[in-house]
């Protein structure tokens, strides 16, 4: 058998054995991506809900530097954020590269387009009238907005979802800033695709393929909860 | 508690509102989107208690006028009063005091229960206030078993009835309904005026009813505002408006059919004969000018037919014409006639409906008559039927 069998086997072993240090990696992901998120949502929900509701003076500009923002390349916002965190850098002096924290900020400026652009459309979607309604049963502007985003909710999970999952598989910038450090066997800024580029290149072919399976498997998790989310208000439709 | 109760709408048409205190007042209201002015309302006056319809045909600004009254679109000049307080679309407290249903149901999603409740919840009631609340309007309403239904699985007329519900469940001393029977159908909607009109009349709120539809006005309303191009072209009690349309826009729109153009030839102890355009000699009860232009209107109700080969019957009718039916149309029980009159002496064929008469008459008479396209008959209708109006 080739290299390739031999490595998803070694790598289902080490994801039963419960390996350390792929557990720390994944664990590490999780967190960076999940953060990350967070981060993204509460910044770009609010920002698409705006840009979705009005239209004021230099709109179509502030549409196009949300949709540059969704075409940034990974490398240019890690290079940015490394800059910027860099010794000689503005923020240099918080010491937070090669951190968590600071692949938290580099996936924040990636998933943080996502989310917004996404919640934009599906806000944007929504009947104007439902707004209107809302406020002829009393609502007040903010309640009236919250109501709408709460009618926009499938698409905000989609956006979500689509945020995290450009968070957690994003290479290049958290490369750049968090430098997939480890010291003695113990994980401190490795994610699971900086891992998995790092055992590639060492030959660990088995590890490499251990986080390119839960990755894979986390991608069919997110999936498929979300397609039930969407089946089961489908289903709802078609009852109807 | 029920929140729809206090007794019955008190009386008949005119009686009294116009001294009751005013619910709803706005002056100079104007509307523009871009170059076109939507609507233009000098003043308007809704009485506490009274049910108001605003009348309209389709594109006349009732919508944004029902917007503009209701607090949820900012007039381009003018003013809004609810109460005697002048308001605007942030009085969030004003607001509160009435409720509004629109054309579409637009319910949010979730269950029946959750739609129902969302107006108190904004209210910040407590939980289980809001609870006892929506099913004490579930039930009113008739719709306790969609209780817990989801909202996309309801048919358009239980949709309309939950919106309605949304609504009252609030307990508003102003309701604003929007159409809301015009995005039924025909049968669903009848129903639901039933039960609109039960609710109406049972509350004791101020309504204020848009509607395109003069039955739907005259089945609901104490008042009815006529409403032309966002201007307000006539006001008064169903009655008023129907039998003293003032000017040919408000004949035709609350259903007279027939419009005629014509001048005044000779006036006599109130009685006027007018010349129409189309060369109609038609005697009227009206005190007008001679050589002035007038305009007639006759409701298609009020125009008999007979056969013009039978022997006349002796009549106090003053306005007989014969002519040749054009067309033949079943509505409902009823059959709508167009008759081409064409045999009075000088009849000049003219374009548009000048030189024919509509006649709504029963489908039993129409098979009685043997009423077909190309027949001749006599059309006759009494000199008090005919609305002469200012031309």
């Amino acid at each position: 058998m080739g290299v390739f069998w031999d490595s998803i086997k070694q790598a289902v072993e080490l994801l039963f054995t419960g390996d350390a240090f792929v557990y720390e990696v994944m664990w590490m992901s999780l967190r960076v991506a999940g953060s990350a998120t967070l981060l993204g949502m509460v910044v770009g929900i609010p920002i698409g809900t705006w840009l979705a509701l009005k239209r004021f003076w230099g709109w179509g500009a502030a549409a196009t530097v949300l949709n540059v923002g969704l075409m940034l390349p990974p490398v240019v916002v890690g290079l940015f954020v490394f800059l910027l965190l860099s010794r000689q850098g503005p923020l240099g002096p918080l010491g937070l590269l090669y951190s968590p924290t600071a692949m938290i900020i580099a996936e924040f400026f990636i998933a943080a387009p996502v989310i917004a652009a996404i919640t934009m459309g599906g806000v944007a979607s929504v009947p104007k009238d439902v707004r209107l309604q809302a406020m002829g049963l009393g609502a007040s502007r903010r309640q009236s907005t919250w109501l709408v985003i709460r009618e926009a909710r499938v698409t905000l999970l989609a956006g979500i979802v689509a945020g995290f999952g450009a968070a957690i598989s994003e290479v290049g910038a958290v490369m750049m800033v968090g430098g997939n450090i480890s010291i003695g066997g113990h994980n401190l800024t490795g994610t699971m695709t900086t891992a998995t580029m790092a055992k590639v290149r060492q030959g660990d072919y088995a590890m490499a393929m251990a986080f390119g399976l839960i990755l894979l498997l986390l991608a069919f998790v997110i999936t498929f909860l979300l397609t039930r989310t969407q089946q089961g208000i489908r289903r709802r439709w078609l009852q109807s | 508690m029920a929140p729809v109760v206090t007794g019955h709408r008190a009386g008949a048409a005119s009686s009294g509102a116009e001294t009751s205190p005013v619910a709803i007042e706005a002056g100079g209201l104007v509307k523009t989107y871009g170059e076109r002015t939507v609507v233009s309302v000098e003043s308007l006056r809704v009485f506490e208690g009274e049910v108001l319809a605003i009348l309209g045909p389709n594109g006349a600004g009732k919508t944004t006028l029902f917007r503009l009254l209701a607090l949820l679109e900012r007039p381009d000049a003018g003013w809004v009063a609810h109460f005697g307080q002048r308001v605007g679309i942030h009085d969030i407290a004003a607001r509160r005091r009435t409720a509004a249903v629109f054309q579409r149901p637009l319910l949010f999603q979730g269950s029946v229960d959750e739609n129902v409740g969302f107006g108190l919840r904004f209210r910040r009631l407590p939980r289980r206030d809001v609870r006892a609340k929506v099913r004490a309007t579930l039930e009113l309403m008739g719709i306790s078993s969609l209780a817990d239904a989801d909202m996309r699985t309801l048919s358009g007329g239980e949709m309309q009835r939950v919106a309605l519900a949304r609504a009252l469940v609030l307990e508003p001393e102003i309701l604003f309904l929007d159409e809301p029977t015009s995005n039924l159908d025909v049968h669903v909607r009848r129903r639901f005026r039933e039960d609109l009109r039960r609710v109406v009349d049972s509350l004791a709120a101020t309504v204020v009813i848009i509607t395109h539809e003069h039955n739907e006005a005259l089945a609901l309303a104490r008042r009815v505002a006529v409403i032309q191009d966002g201007a307000v072209v006539q006001i008064g009690t169903p009655e008023d408006v129907f039998t003293h349309p003032q000017n040919a826009f408000v004949a035709d729109f609350t259903g007279a059919e027939t419009i005629w153009h014509g001048e005044a030839v000779e006036c006599r102890e109130g009685l006027c004969i007018v010349r129409t355009l189309a060369g109609i000699p038609v005697e009227t009860v009206a005190e007008v000018d001679v050589g002035r232009p007038v305009v007639l209107a006759i409701r298609p109700e009020d125009v008999a037919l007979a056969l013009t080969d039978a022997a006349p019957p002796a009549t106090s009718v003053r306005n007989r014409w014969c002519g040749e039916v054009d067309s033949v149309t079943p509505a409902g029980p009823l059959v709508r006639v167009v008759v081409r009159l064409d045999c009075e002496g000088g009849v000049t064929p003219v374009f548009g409906g000048e030189g024919e008469v509509i006649s709504l008459i029963t489908r039993a008479s129409a098979e009685e008559l043997q009423i077909g396209a190309g027949r001749r008959v006599t059309a006759s209708v009494k000199a008090t039927a005919l609305h002469v109006l200012a031309g």
